[in-house]
C-alpha cells in the first residue's frame, strides 16, 4: 500500500491495517479490518438462499472477489472507522450491480440485507408513535409495546426478505395482506384449547418442565380456575392470535361440587381478573381471550366421562348439570357487574352457544341474565348454531379470536370418538395455522366489469395465499423441530401411567384461512351498486364467493393445503387496502371514489407521509356500516353470506339506544337465531368512561354526563373486541361516527 | 347433465301440471334414484346442477342453504334429500306426499 502521507510528494509505503478503518462491529466491540469476515459472512449467511429458495450459497470465490471490491471502496473512503452496517450496505451494493446480469444475486442480496429501524422511528415508537401505533387497539400504551413495535418491525421484514418478491410486494402492494406478519416465522396463529388436557396432566407454563414449575393436576376450584388463566398466558407465547376453551363451564364444573352459589360468583369473579388484569402477554398486552359457554350440558357431552384430578370418569359430564347452570349464572351476575368502577369486561369474549337444547323456557331465565349484560355493556357474542348448515350435533366447533370459526366432525377426523372420551388423553384442538385477506375492491378495479376477469383474479390471488400458506408451513415445521413452541408442542407424562402423554396440538388439524375484506366496493365498483343499494351487487358477491369456495376444493385437492374462507376482523387491513389503492397510481382514482371516510383530510395526511389515515373499506361480506336502513333489512342481506363462509363471519348489530329492554333484546337474538342464517353476531353499544369520576355511561359523550368533566375515554367494539376508542386507528375511529345504529 | 323442458311435456293430471326441479351435483347416488323414480311416474322435471355457480348463485339469493344433494323444487318450495330420503331408500310416501302438494312447503 501507498500513499503521501505528509504532502511531499514522496510515496510511502504504509502498512495494509494501517490504513483500512477499524471495523465497529454490531457486537458492541470495535476491531481491526478484515477482508475475510465478508468472504466468510457472504458464504455463511446466503447459506440461506438454499433453504427458503433452493438456490446454491455464493461460492468461496465469489465471495473472495465481492470482498475485495467492497475492500477498495472502503479505502476510497478513507475513514478512521467503518460500521459493520455500512460495509454491510457496501456488500449489497455490490450484489445490486451484480444482479443485473445475475438475478440471483437479488436474492443474496435481500438475505444479507439488514432489518430494522431508523433511529428516529425507533425514537417515535419509545415515545407510543409512528410505526404501527395504533394498529391493534389491544396493545397497550407501556413500555413493553414500545419493544413489541421494534421487534414487529425486524420480524416482519426479515418474513418479507426471505418469501419470494412476488409474495412480499403481493403483500406490500395491498393486492394482499398477510395477517400478524410479525409473527410468520415464529408461531401459529390462533387455538381453541381442551381444558380437559390439563385437568388431566397438570400444567407446565414452558411446556418442558424445566424452566418453570410443574403443576399437577388441579384439585381445588380455585387452582383449576388460576391454570386457566395461565394456560392462556402460556399459549399466547407460542401463537399469534386469540386463545380461547370451548366448552368451557361444562369442562369446569366438576370442580364446582357441592359450592355454594356465592363461592361460584367469587370464581366467576375471579376468572374475569385473571384473564383482564394479567397485562403481561408480549408487548404488555391483555390475553386476547375467549370462553365458550352454555347454559347446560351439550347433549354430546353428556355420557362423556368427566376429566378432573387426573384422572377420566366415573362420573358423567351430564351429571354437572346443575353446576353448569349456576356456573352461567355467576358468570353472567358478574358480567354485568363490571369491575371495580362498574366497566364492563372486555375479556375473555363469552361466546353463548345457542343450540337446539338450550333453545327452551326452562333456560329462559338464564338467557335474559345474558341479556341484560348485552342490554348494559353489548360485550357478550352468539354463536348461533340453529341453523342447518352449522351441523349441530355432529362433531365440536367453536367460535373464537375475533370470529373465526373451527369446527372438528367424526368426518374430518377418524378418532373422533376417542378425542371426545379422552381416551389415552387425546383431545379436540381447533385453531389455525395463519390468515391472509384478498383486497376485493382491488380485484374489481383489475377486472373492469368482467365476472370472468374479476373470478380469474380471484383465483391468482388464492394460489398466492397457497403459496404462502407453503411457506408458513415450512418456517413452523422449522419451529417445531428446533422445539421453539414448546407449550404447543408438549408432551407430558401421563400421571397415570408415567408415559409420554398426547401432544398438547394436532398441527394437521389447523387450517390455513383466506380473508375477504371490501366486498361491498367490489360489488359497487363492479355493479355501481352498494351491497344495500341493488340485489345486482349482492348477487355478484356471492357469485365470486361461490367461485372461490370452488375453486378452494380444487386447490385443497391438488395442494394438499386445508383452507377456509372467512371474513376476517381487519382492524388494520381495511384499511391497509383502501390506502395502498389511494397510493397506487392505477387504483388511485377508483379509490378516490370508492373508499369511505373521511377522503380529503386522508389525502392530507397521505401528503404528509402519514399512514394512519380516515379512510377504510367495508370488512368482509358487510353492508356499509353507515346505510341507512333497518336492521331486518341488513341481515336480509348479510346472512345469505354465512353458509358460504366457513371459516368465520359476524353481524354486528350497532345500537343506538342508552338503555334497551333485556327482554327486548332476548326476542331479537331469538328471532336472529331462529328465522336467519346468521350465525355469530354481538350487539355494539357505545359507552363513555370517565377518567375523572370513574363513572361509566350508555353512548357517547364528550363531558361526562355525572361529573361534567372532559376528560372521558370512549369504549366500543372495534372489529371482533371491545376496547378504548383512543386506541383505535383512525379509520375505525372514522368508521366508528359513521355506522348506522338501530333502536331495539 | 340431462335437462328435460318442464314446458314440452304433458302432465297426465293437475298434480302433474306442477313444477318440478331436481338440484344434482356429480357421483350423486341420491340423485339419481330421486330423476329414476321422477321418470318412472312420469313426473316431467327439470334438472340442474349444483355444480353450478349460477344454479348455486340463483338459490343462495332465495335464502335456501344447500347441504346435501338432490334438491327437489316443487312450485316454489324447496326440500332438502333428509325430507324424502330415508338413510338410502327414497321415500315413496313422501315424496308423494310432496309431489302432490303436501309437503308443507318444505325449505333447505
Amino acid at each position: 500500500m501507498a500513499d503521501d502521507a505528509d504532502g511531499d510528494g514522496e510515496l510511502v509505503l504504509q502498512p495494509y491495517q494501517e490504513l483500512m478503518p477499524k471495523v465497529r462491529g454490531s457486537d458492541g466491540f470495535i476491531v481491526p479490518w478484515n477482508r475475510e469476515a465478508i468472504v466468510r459472512q457472504l458464504v455463511t449467511e446466503t447459506r440461506l438462499a438454499k433453504e427458503f429458495f433452493d438456490l446454491p450459497p455464493i461460492s468461496q470465490q465469489e465471495a473472495e472477489e465481492i470482498a475485495s471490491d467492497v475492500e477498495r471502496k472502503v479505502l476510497n473512503l478513507r475513514l478512521k472507522f467503518v460500521s459493520g452496517p455500512l460495509i454491510r450496505e457496501l456488500v449489497n451494493n455490490v450484489l445490486l450491480g451484480i444482479s443485473k446480469d445475475k438475478p440471483e444475486y437479488a436474492v443474496y442480496r435481500n438475505i444479507l440485507t439488514r432489518v430494522g429501524a431508523p433511529v428516529y422511528d425507533a425514537y417515535l415508537m419509545d415515545m407510543g408513535q409512528g410505526f404501527k401505533a395504533n394498529e391493534n387497539a389491544n396493545l397497550q400504551p407501556n413500555a413493553e409495546t414500545s419493544h413489541k413495535r421494534k421487534a414487529d418491525w425486524v420480524s416482519g421484514e426479515e418474513y418479507l426478505l426471505l418469501m419470494p418478491p412476488k409474495l412480499a410486494d403481493a403483500h406490500l402492494s395491498g393486492d394482499l395482506h398477510i395477517h400478524d406478519l410479525e409473527y410468520f416465522g415464529t408461531r401459529p396463529f390462533c387455538q381453541d384449547w381442551d381444558l380437559r388436557y390439563f385437568f388431566y396432566y397438570g400444567l407446565m407454563p414452558d411446556g418442558m418442565g424445566t424452566r418453570t414449575s410443574v403443576a399437577g393436576p388441579a384439585k381445588h376450584p380455585e387452582v383449576a380456575i388460576l391454570h386457566t388463566a395461565k394456560i392462556l398466558a402460556s399459549a399466547q407465547t407460542n401463537f399469534a392470535g386469540g386463545e380461547g376453551f370451548y366448552n368451557f363451564l361444562v369442562f369446569l364444573a366438576p370442580f364446582m361440587r357441592g359450592l355454594g352459589y356465592d363461592r361460584i360468583k367469587q370464581l366467576m369473579q375471579m376468572m374475569f381478573f385473571e384473564y383482564t388484569q394479567a397485562y403481561v402477554a408480549r408487548g404488555g398486552q391483555l390475553v386476547f381471550s375467549n370462553i365458550q359457554v352454555q347454559p347446560g350440558v351439550p347433549e354430546l357431552w353428556r355420557k362423556v366421562p368427566a376429566v378432573m384430578y387426573g384422572r377420566v370418569g366415573p362420573e358423567l359430564y351430564g351429571s354437572f348439570e346443575d353446576e353448569v347452570r349456576m356456573m352461567f349464572r355467576a358468570l353472567n351476575e358478574v358480567a354485568l357487574r363490571g369491575d371495580f368502577r362498574g366497566k364492563p369486561f372486555n375479556f375473555p369474549k363469552l361466546e353463548n352457544t345457542i343450540s337446539p337444547e338450550f333453545f327452551k323456557p326452562e333456560y329462559d331465565e338464564l338467557w335474559l341474565d345474558v341479556h341484560k349484560v348485552v342490554a348494559k355493556f353489548g360485550t357478550p357474542y352468539f354463536d348461533n348454531l340453529l341453523p342447518q348448515y352449522r351441523g349441530y350435533g355432529k362433531g365440536v366447533s367453536c367460535y373464537q379470536c375475533c370470529a373465526y370459526c373451527f369446527v372438528e366432525t367424526p368426518e374430518s377426523s377418524p378418532d373422533f370418538q376417542e378425542k371426545l372420551n379422552f381416551v389415552d388423553g387425546k383431545h379436540f384442538t381447533m385453531g389455525s395455522w395463519q390468515v391472509v385477506s384478498l383486497n376485493l375492491p382491488r380485484m374489481a378495479y383489475k377486472a373492469n366489469h368482467n365476472d370472468a376477469a374479476l373470478f380469474e383474479e380471484a383465483r391468482r390471488l388464492m394460489d398466492l395465499s397457497v403459496e404462502i400458506f407453503k411457506i408458513k408451513r415450512k418456517w413452523m415445521d422449522l419451529i417445531r423441530k428446533r422445539n421453539r413452541i414448546p407449550f404447543a408442542t408438549q408432551r407430558p407424562i401421563d400421571p397415570r401411567t408415567g408415559a409420554k402423554g398426547q401432544p398438547a396440538i394436532d398441527f394437521e388439524g389447523l387450517v390455513n384461512t383466506i380473508g375477504l375484506v371490501g366486498g361491498n366496493e367490489m360489488a359497487q365498483w363492479h355493479t355501481g351498486h352498494q351491497l344495500h343499494e341493488s340485489p345486482e351487487a349482492v348477487k355478484i358477491l356471492v357469485k365470486l364467493i361461490l367461485e372461490m369456495q370452488k375453486y378452494k376444493k380444487e386447490l385443497e385437492s391438488r395442494t394438499g393445503v386445508k383452507l377456509a374462507l372467512a371474513r376476517t376482523p381487519a382492524e388494520s387491513t381495511a384499511q391497509r387496502f383502501a390506502v395502498a389503492d389511494l397510493l397506487t397510481p392505477s387504483f388511485h382514482d377508483n379509490a378516490e371514489k370508492l373508499a369511505k371516510g373521511d377522503l380529503d383530510k386522508a389525502k392530507h395526511m397521505l401528503g404528509e407521509g402519514e399512514k394512519d389515515v380516515p379512510i377504510y373499506y367495508n370488512n368482509g361480506t358487510h353492508v356499509y356500516v353507515g346505510a341507512n336502513m333497518g336492521l331486518p333489512d341488513r341481515i336480509e342481506i348479510e346472512q345469505k353470506f354465512f353458509p358460504l363462509l366457513n371459516g368465520g363471519n359476524m353481524l354486528h348489530v350497532w345500537l343506538g339506544e342508552a338503555n334497551p329492554d333485556p327482554e327486548a333484546m332476548y326476542k331479537l337474538t331469538k328471532r336472529i337465531a331462529t328465522q336467519t342464517h346468521v350465525g355469530y353476531y354481538a350487539y355494539t353499544k357505545d359507552l363513555t368512561i370517565c377518567n375523572n369520576c370513574g363513572s361509566v355511561s350508555p353512548l357517547m359523550s364528550k363531558l361526562c354526563p355525572n361529573c361534567g368533566s372532559d376528560n372521558v375515554e370512549w369504549w366500543s367494539r372495534v372489529t371482533g373486541y371491545y376496547q378504548a376508542v383512543s386506541g383505535w386507528n383512525e379509520a375505525k375511529k372514522r368508521e366508528l361516527s359513521d355506522r348506522f345504529r338501530v333502536n331495539v | 347433465m340431462v335437462s328435460q323442458d318442464v314446458s314440452s311435456l304433458e302432465p297426465s293430471s293437475s298434480h302433474e301440471a306442477r313444477r318440478i326441479v331436481v338440484y344434482t351435483s356429480n357421483g350423486c347416488q341420491k340423485c339419481v334414484l330421486l330423476k329414476d323414480w321422477l321418470k318412472t311416474a312420469k313426473r316431467p322435471f327439470e334438472e340442474r346442477s349444483l355444480e353450478n355457480v349460477d344454479i348455486m348463485t340463483e338459490l343462495v339469493m332465495r335464502d335456501i342453504v344447500v347441504l346435501s344433494a338432490p334438491v327437489l323444487e316443487v312450485d316454489s318450495s324447496v326440500y332438502s334429500e333428509t325430507e324424502f330420503f330415508e338413510g338410502n331408500a327414497l321415500s315413496v310416501n313422501r315424496l308423494q306426499e310432496i309431489l302432490g302438494g303436501n309437503g308443507n312447503g318444505g325449505r333447505c
